[in-house]
């Protein structure tokens, strides 16, 4: 970087103080006498400001909640896990996860199971969720109503497994598909 | 809002009957609003959706026989058919279809317990999203 | 010798034997001592509170089912950083895949935001500016590549270095360099429209 040339990654490093002594100096250097980088590095300190100011904020106005105990809890009240809770998966996707989680062969009826158990389930929308409330175990079923292509729905095949998947064992309030 | 015409399909071949209850209701967010009429089921709502406003839309009822349909006229021209296959010890497996203005949007058996529920969700209505609270007694 | 663990004398090789020992009190420290970080590093990427808190959740609860597998390589608070990186773009990546079911706009809390008084930033103006600026720079940071973001984030957030960074997301640091460069270059074309010259 000389006095004519300017070099914004150079100069980015620069500002992040990444660059070995020597080029440090020859950047420094540069940056005297020329106008534009000087207005860069400024422009690149504002933004770090407000950047970190609004988090700064965003962090202080949110309230965790006892979040430790929230973790000891369903650390021991955990039950053996099928999988994630938040099941954000196609039709496709669930249909392979319910021939996957639960052979043909399972027991179908479960009378400490979830309110239901879901044996199968078709349809043209673009995704589908299951899950279940954390304590009585109420099976929700959460659908995009968005109706999925014609290519993508020949992927989608019906199955009769029975299944019980999605498992929810969040804190109240925090967990769930919505609030995005 | 949701018409019901339980029976519509095949002839009776049991004796086993199943009450089902199905509220329709809307989950959205701003003010905060819980239907009185909801306590139990935004209790349960709550541990896993983070709405603020729950409003129940409409409650119906329907007795279905084996192999009967009920259907239930849901918002916006959507229907919802629920009909009883079979019941076994303590859970009674139901299909439900939902359609919208003729085409079905999906389709799922369950084996819902006895005196227990299933909340089916997902469609956009009025700035939140309508959910079916269906629940069966027998 | 007690077996506890004080927040006062903080001490983090005890701190982690005694999380390895099951110590509930030393995993309370732990979550007090690291959550505001953890999710400042999950809101920066992710965007959106109530998630980021899920997923500190997330960090926390694998911490402690995972603890027996830290072998004290680094620091508990690199460790920390990593699962909560990872955690945020295996979930950035997750949603991506699909769809979301909302779209959320930043939230705007006016609480907690009083400006110093006799200087400048009292001014009405000045303050509703800067505080419209820095909600808009989160807003657009949100369209930065989640690749990009993760880095500026991390830059920003917790300081790291270029080599920091590219060990944290196994990454070169030439791509560190480029990412956060083309980061600043993104976001200062977006904001644009939305700034004074004085502003940035």
């Amino acid at each position: 970087m000389n006095k004519s040339k300017c070099d914004p990654i150079l100069l980015s490093q620069f500002f992040d103080h990444e660059l070995e002594p020597e080029e440090y100096d020859r950047v420094s250097e540069h940056v005297r006498d020329c106008l534009s980088c000087r207005k860069s590095l400024l422009d690149n300190q504002s933004l770090s400001g407000f950047f970190r100011a609004g988090l700064g904020k965003t962090v202080a106005r949110t309230r965790f909640d006892n979040l430790e105990e929230r973790v000891l809890s369903q650390v021991r009240n955990r039950k053996p896990q099928i999988g994630n809770w938040k099941f954000l998966i196609p039709a496709a996707a669930m249909v392979a996860i319910l021939f996957l989680v639960f052979p043909l062969t399972g027991p179908r009826v479960s009378v400490s199971g979830p309110s239901a158990i879901v044996e199968s389930l078709t349809g043209d929308t673009s995704s589908v969720m299951i899950l279940e409330t954390p304590e009585s175990r109420q099976t929700i079923i959460w659908f995009n109503e968005t109706l999925i292509s014609e290519d993508e729905k020949n992927e989608v095949q019906e199955t009769d497994h029975t299944s019980i998947i999605g498992c929810s064992d969040r804190r109240a309030g925090r967990a769930g598909p919505v609030r995005t | 809002m949701a018409v019901l015409t339980g029976g519509l399909a095949e002839p009776v071949r049991s004796e086993h009957k199943i009450n089902i209850v199905i509220k329709t209701v809307l989950a959205s967010q701003g003010d905060k609003f819980a239907d009185p009429r909801l306590s139990d089921l935004i209790r349960e709502l709550e541990s896993v959706f983070k709405y603020s406003s729950y409003r129940l839309l409409s409650r119906n009822s329907m007795n279905l026989r084996m192999k009967e349909t009920g259907t239930a006229l849901l918002p916006e021209d959507r229907v919802l058919k629920i009909t009883l296959l079979k019941i076994k010890g303590d859970r009674a497996s139901l299909r439900l279809e939902i359609s919208k203005k003729n085409r079905q949007i999906f389709q799922t058996v369950i084996q819902l317990l006895n005196k227990g529920a299933i909340t089916v969700g997902g469609p956009k209505y009025k700035g939140g999203y309508l959910l079916f609270n269906i629940s069966n007694s027998f | 010798m007690s077996n506890k663990i004080h927040k006062d004398s903080y001490d983090e090789a005890r701190l982690i034997s005694l999380l390895k020992q099951g110590d509930e009190e030393a995993f309370r420290i732990l979550v007090q001592q690291y959550q505001s970080r953890l999710f400042g590093i999950a809101y920066g990427i992710i965007l959106e509170r109530e998630e980021s808190l899920d997923i500190v959740q997330d960090v926390f609860l694998k911490v402690w089912q995972k603890i027996h597998t830290f072998r004290g390589d680094s620091s508990i608070s690199t460790w920390l950083r990593r699962i909560t990186v990872n955690q945020c773009l295996n979930w950035q990546r997750r949603w991506k895949r699909r769809f979301r079911w909302h779209h959320h706009p930043l939230e705007r809390d006016d609480a907690g935001d009083y400006p110093e008084m006799g200087t400048d930033d009292y001014l009405p103006e000045t303050l509703y500016r800067k505080k419209e600026l820095e909600e808009i720079i989160q807003q657009k940071l949100g369209e930065l590549p989640e690749d990009a973001r993760a880095v500026f984030v991390l830059r920003e957030t917790e300081g790291l270095s270029y080599d920091e960074i590219a060990k944290l997301l196994k990454i070169k640091r030439g791509t560190v360099s480029s990412r956060l460069f083309y980061a600043r270059k993104k976001l200062k074309e977006l904001l644009k429209e939305y700034v004074n010259e004085e502003d940035l």
